[in-house]
């Protein structure tokens, strides 16, 4: 936490459980059939995205994956604007043509998202080019995955990147899994770090689950890529959902239960581990911390509320059915 | 000194006066491609670009092609409009995910707030024994997608008009170029006027039959024409420029009038350009005979010069089958 005001440090902790409440919601709200579509949820994987937004500038893009919900508000997208993206209203983010996987926000330089692995990649490596064609030394934060570097566009990626200096900080989220396959029965070799490396970029690799870490980590690595030299960022987390569908593995946000030390999910909730770390260094927040989480909740249940009865409206005028349900969540 | 106000130019040398023309005009004009800096550049048609605006701007890059579809991507995203040279439209196989699921789909998944200038220009290698993975057609596979737009030039001023209008478009751009069209010299103007897409160009009128061509085809259904002349068929010769946008109407009105229609492929039967041409006139009427299409052999392209010859239509034959539906 060095280096962080308590300000700073309260910030980092609401992103989280914004993002956190958001998806809880989406869980709740996914069985009433009004959000239609495949849903990725990043439950676990909150502090990498908010820790490399506590270190990126406004004017640095970022582009992201099918699971681009905390990248999409960690960046400063509109809540609003994503609710509505997932009920497919014209106010979304997208205009309701992106839904959940296509998240976009020219206002907050939030350029999209690709659901095709992985790629955001190449992309990735033009917008980072872009900023130094540019002359400035804004970068692109180019959020991938583990599952990513399964593919040759992957290591297509990372040599143009490092051939043309672009201004590139890749974003590794490893959760060691893709869909439910494990990274030690995909890839021969799975240190990604070293890959990175021997395309010449720099890379490093963090505790995705500390939020302080993941932002002292990703500090220095956006520094070389401001000048030319492009990184890799390694977050190492658990994705504590399902692939893909409404299902949580965590139980839902309740401070009490989050702070409770003897049931140990500090070691891979990343929002009890931001609560254990401000309890241990700084507890004179927590109070702080409650009251943020308490009004998150209100803010989340409001917009829902406000999405759900525009869906519902904009149903009724076009007489569309609700469709059935389908044979499983997982889609 | 006295300038020249146009001057005598085959394909290459008109593709690069356009391609400069469109780099002195717009800053955010940037061309890449493998090997394009090399004394080659390109069969001359990158030549002196770097020279002129700087290797920032005219760049040699590694073989990657789905990465390198992807930084003119990204790059479009952010303003620019980057010009992709690929050596063959085969090599563009390897970026099938950048072009139809990230260049072609990012405008509309973003609900129309993004905009993807990225202009493509592949090489059709056909003949000179560059058999069967060099010497590919392949733009129907592009023409079918939304987002994308295809451009197929028949010569060297065309090329020039038509990869100006790319360069402009908010869209992802293919201007796919058969090696047939390189060797023609015409007469260029200094400053090429841009040539917009989905507007054909009736470069032949006649009242008995429709010839719809596209790329080398051109001056091939041209040919085809001259000789039917001879025997008092006046045929009237379409260049459709661009097959995505397709100017629909230009070829429904030449066959109201004609009522016979042969169409001039480069690719194979399956799904192409006849396949196309069909719809677009059985949904209006008008045709009186069987249409006739003019393709290259459905199967893929022999090396040897004797197994080549026949793969794509012979002048001769085609004259005749144009006589024998006519009779």
């Amino acid at each position: 936490m060095v280096g962080f005001t308590d300000d700073s440090v309260l910030e980092s902790f609401r992103k989280m459980v914004l993002i956190r409440a958001l998806e809880e919601a989406i869980c709740r709200e996914y069985a009433n059939r009004n959000i239609r579509g495949p849903v990725h949820l990043s439950i676990g994987q909150e502090a990498m995205a908010v820790g490399v937004s506590t270190i990126a500038r406004d004017d640095d893009v970022a582009v992201s994956t099918h699971r681009d919900h905390a990248h999409y508000l960690a960046k400063g997208g509109s809540l609003s604007a994503c609710i509505d993206e997932l009920y497919g209203l014209e106010t979304g983010c997208s205009r309701g043509f992106g839904g959940s996987m296509h998240m976009f926000s020219r206002q907050v330089n939030f350029l999209g998202a690709s659901a095709v692995l992985p790629g955001s990649m190449p992309i990735s490596v033009g917008l980072g080019l872009a900023c130094k064609l540019n002359g400035t030394d804004a970068i692109c934060v180019g959020y991938t995955g583990d599952g990513a570097s399964d593919e040759g566009s992957f290591y297509e990626a990372l040599n143009l990147a490092s051939v043309l200096g672009s201004h590139v900080l890749f974003v590794c989220e490893n959760n060691r899994l893709s869909t439910n396959t494990s990274i030690i029965d995909r890839q021969a070799q799975p240190d990604l770090v070293s890959k990175a490396r021997a395309f010449g970029l720099d890379s490093e690799e963090a505790d995705g689950v500390d939020v302080f870490n993941v932002a002292a980590a990703a500090a220095s690595l956006a520094e070389k890529a401001r000048s030319g030299h492009p990184a890799m960022l390694v977050l190492t987390g658990d994705r504590l959902c399902s692939h893909v569908g409404p299902i949580s593995s965590v139980p839902p946000l309740d401070f009490a239960g989050l702070i409770d030390v003897s049931k140990d999910t500090a070691t891979r909730d990343p929002i009890a581990r931001c609560l254990h770390l401000i309890t241990v260094t700084r507890p004179w927040l927590l109070d702080e911390c409650r009251h943020l989480l308490l009004a998150v909740l209100d803010l989340i249940a409001a917009e829902f509320n406000r999405a759900d009865s525009a869906f519902r409206q904009r149903n009724t005028l076009m007489g569309i059915a609700a469709p059935p349900p389908p044979k499983s969540h997982v889609v | 000194m006295v300038r020249q106000n146009s001057a005598q130019m085959d394909y290459s040398e008109a593709m690069a006066h356009a391609v400069g023309q469109a780099m002195e005009a717009d800053e955010q004009v940037f061309v890449y491609g493998e090997g394009i800096n090399d004394p080659g550049a390109y069969l001359g048609s990158t030549a002196g670009l770097s020279a002129r605006f700087g290797t920032r701007r005219c760049f040699d890059v590694p073989n990657c092609e789905d990465a390198l579809v992807g930084l003119g991507v990204g790059t479009a995203l952010m303003g620019y409009r980057p010009l992709l040279v690929s050596l063959r439209v085969d090599f563009l196989m390897l970026a099938m995910n950048q072009i139809i699921n990230h260049a072609a789909r990012w405008p509309a998944m973003t609900g129309y707030q993004t905009a993807v200038p990225l202009t493509i220009r592949a090489l059709i290698g056909k003949s000179w024994g560059q058999a069967a993975q060099h010497s590919g057609s392949l733009y129907s596979m592009f023409a079918n997608v939304p987002g994308l737009e295809v451009v197929l030039p028949s010569s060297p001023l065309e090329g020039a008009g038509l990869v100006l209008s790319a360069l402009c478009s908010p869209l992802t751009t293919l201007v796919i170029e058969e090696r047939g069209i390189f060797d023609a010299q015409q007469r260029v103007p200094r400053l090429i006027e841009p040539i917009p897409f989905g507007q054909a160009n009736t470069v032949r009128s006649g009242r008995d039959i429709t010839l719809v061509a596209v790329s080398s085809m051109v001056r091939f259904a041209a040919e085809v024409a001259d000789r039917v002349a001879a025997d008092g068929v006046e045929a009237e010769v379409i260049d459709l420029r661009t097959v995505r946008p397709l100017d629909e109407g230009t070829i429904r009105e030449s066959v109201r009038r004609t009522g016979s229609v042969a169409v001039f492929d480069i690719g194979w039967p399956s799904f192409g350009l006849g396949a196309e041409v069909s719809r677009v006139i059985l949904e209006s009427g008008g045709l009186r005979r069987p249409l006739l299409n003019i393709h290259r052999k459905d199967e893929h392209t022999p090396s040897s010069v004797f197994l080549e010859y026949g793969h794509y239509p012979i002048v001769e034959d085609v004259v005749a089958q144009v006589k024998r539906l006519l009779a």
